[in-house]
């Protein structure tokens, strides 16, 4: 099978001073970039299949020339070849132009299987996978958390809302992307890094992949501190009269009993206060019903 | 229709063709384009002929529906091909996808088959001045990405569930309703349904628990640990445990949380027993609630506490045990007395 995986450069996204002291501009010193963990899941994914059913790894990136310490990262997993297509820019803006560039790259080798993480850990859009999917015109199975070789067809199982699993069974070509519980990165040996320094790391541009360039109709105007969460607000029912919308706004939607932040006291009535607040976060029913 | 520019909303329909309140939602972001912007607002829906949800939209303020005629679509592949007649016959400047999961793949899927700039995870929309503010969250929440749209060239968004509330209905507005026929998709044979699981929550990983019952050092030993894996069971959930219960023995390391082990985004996170050292959380900052359970008032655990309970562990959780035992003996008795 032929495997190709996408890999992005990003900010380590564990540094503990990944944001500033504002809250809202990316560290500038000591802020660590690395290849994407979830990327490192995939190309652990990439290289486990090629073991059991035979082929190639390539991985992919589209980013600046650092990307290729990414690229080596994910090769000394076990992968055979790598590109990288130079992109420049925020890594928080380019989806749709980072996936068109890595899907005509791509669609070069006509791969078998095309590995991705569902979402990267900086920008986090999501976007890749379905855009490298349509570019490539192939079906898209998306959050895997269970991936078995069976002859020449993948066993796929992936999350879906609520905890429930899917089971599917794919025939390729198809893209894939993955959750980080797929599988544990490798710790790859001395040996096999030495290997992956001396793949030869192809570099392309959008010209060379015949893309002409885009012009943007969208700015980034920088980060912000996140949004506070905001609270829920459940939709008055039709057939309310105004004035019922209205307190019922008001009011916060239906009654809501505010659970005081800090319990002390004898143990049954905290347990009850706890099980009353679990209850609220839609937890601790029993056949579905509240306890 | 100020400069006679039009929004597109792509309306999701449920399997069942109902329309849903993810669709809804992009709907409302839609119109709250329409409101600032002056332009026409568009809908477009894929369902059998005859259904009412064509009227619907126009009462929730479309002012022309594309009703896109076709069985119902839930896949992400299959809804942007069958869209693809809207998007040519009403050529949006903005077309805005729905939160669900075929939503945001068919979002994609546009962006990647025109080349037009794509915002998913969109949760504010600020028009003014002929320009757009669009936020939505990065850095796995940890910050907000603010952009700038110019209006000019085409743009594809994809809303977040729950930042943008249906437009109200108002019995008597009308849209103009066009039927086409639907977009196909090429038989994606290749993939095949076999069936559906719901793992028991004890399997399940750390980072997939919607709910973690996490134990640490004060939890005091394999004993305290079995009783977690207890309580967890009965919540539904699954064991986690900080590096000091990991290191002593107690949990295996995959069940660690925290810098050296995972980051998890539980809805909610019970700490037994855990200070709240700041390696620990930074491996919940992205969990819903977290309730925490410590005998020490002062417990660093607290300040990030949506629910503070200060008292003894190895009291609180026999009688939580206890207490869910009871319920469900209880629930169990009446559905035989109901039976
Ligand atoms: C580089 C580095 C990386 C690290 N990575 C991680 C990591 O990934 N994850 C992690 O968890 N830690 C990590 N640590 C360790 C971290 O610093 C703390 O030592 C650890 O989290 C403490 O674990 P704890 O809260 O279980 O134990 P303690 O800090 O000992 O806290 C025990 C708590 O239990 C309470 N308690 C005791 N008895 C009871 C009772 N009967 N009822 C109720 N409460 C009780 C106490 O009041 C206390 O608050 C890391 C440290 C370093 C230096």
């Amino acid at each position: 099978m032929r495997i190709a995986v996408c890999v992005k450069w990003v900010p380590d996204p564990d540094y503990p001073a990944l944001l500033g002291a504002d809250g809202a501009t990316l560290a500038s010193d000591g802020l660590v970039f690395m290849a994407d963990p979830i990327d490192m899941v995939a190309a652990e994914a990439a290289v486990r299949v090629k073991e059991a059913a035979g082929g190639t790894v390539a991985v992919y990136s589209a980013g600046p020339a650092d990307a290729e310490k990414g690229l080596r990262a994910a090769l000394a997993l076990g992968g055979d070849e790598g590109a990288r297509i130079t992109l420049d820019g925020s890594g928080f803006s380019g989806g749709v132009r980072a996936a068109r560039l890595l899907g005509a790259a791509i669609a070069k080798t006509s791969p078998d299987l095309v590995l991705c993480g569902v979402q990267s850990s900086d920008s986090g859009s999501g976007i890749v996978p379905a855009a490298l999917a349509g570019m490539l015109r192939l079906p898209l199975v998306s959050g895997v958390v269970r991936m078995e070789v069976r002859g020449g067809e993948l066993e796929l199982e992936r999350r879906m809302e609520g905890g429930r699993h899917e089971v599917l069974r794919a025939r390729p070509p198809l893209v894939i992307s993955v959750q980080p519980s797929l599988c544990q990165p490798r710790y790859p040996a001395l040996l096999a890094r030495r290997k992956a320094d001396r793949v030869a790391i192809q570099t392309l541009s959008a010209g060379d992949l015949g893309l002409p360039e885009v012009s943007s109709g969208l700015q980034t105007l920088g980060l912000r501190p996140p949004r506070p969460r905001t609270a829920r607000l459940v939709a008055p029912a039709p057939e309310m009269d105004a004035r019922e919308r209205y307190r019922f706004i008001l009011a916060g939607g239906p009654a809501q009993n505010r659970t005081p932040s800090r319990l002390s006291g004898p143990v049954p009535a905290m347990v009850d206060e706890l099980l009353r607040f679990l209850q609220t976060q839609g937890v601790a029913t029993v056949n579905g019903a509240a306890v | 229709m100020a400069d006679g520019k039009l929004v597109l909303a792509v309306v999701d329909c449920d399997a069942g063709g109902a329309l849903t309140n993810a669709g809804l939602e992009a709907l409302g972001a839609a119109a709250a384009l329409r409101d600032g912007l002056g332009w026409q607002l568009a809908a477009a829906l894929v369902a059998p002929s005859g259904s009412s949800v064509p009227v619907a939209l126009g009462e929730r303020g479309a002012a022309r529906v594309v009703h896109l005629d076709g069985p119902c679509v839930t896949d992400g592949a299959a809804l942007a091909d069958a869209v693809w007649p809207a998007v040519i016959a009403t050529e949006p400047a903005a077309t805005v996808f729905s939160a669900s999961a075929a939503g945001r793949e068919a979002a994609a899927r546009l962006a990647a088959r025109t080349g037009w700039d794509t915002v998913a995870g969109c949760n504010v929309l600020k028009p003014a001045n002929g320009e757009v503010r669009i936020g939505r969250a990065c850095l796995g929440g940890k910050a907000q990405l603010e952009l700038c749209w110019d209006t000019v060239a085409p743009l594809v968004l994809a809303v977040d569930a729950g930042a943008f509330a249906p437009p109200p209905a108002r019995t008597g507005r009308q849209a103009e309703v066009i039927s086409q026929a639907a977009g196909t998709t090429p038989d994606w044979a290749a993939v095949t349904h076999i069936g559906e699981t719901v793992p028991p929550p004890e399997a399940l990983d750390v980072t997939e628990a919607d709910v973690l019952v996490a134990g640490g050092a004060g939890v005091g030993g394999p004993e305290g640990f079995g009783l977690l894996t207890e309580l967890a069971r009965r919540l539904g959930g699954t064991l986690a445990a900080s590096r000091v219960a990991v290191d002593r023995g107690w949990a295996p390391h995959q069940r660690q949380v925290g810098q050296t082990g995972k980051s998890v985004s539980p809805k909610v996170y019970l700490a037994f027993g855990i200070s709240g050292a700041p390696q620990h959380i930074a491996g919940i900052r992205n969990a819903g609630k977290v309730v925490a359970i410590n005998q020490d008032p002062r417990a660093p655990i607290f300040g990030v506490a949506d629910l503070a309970v200060v008292a003894d562990l190895h009291e609180l959780v026999p009688a939580l045990i206890d207490r869910l035992a009871a319920a469900r003996q209880g629930a169990v008795a009446e559905k035989a007395v109901s039976a």
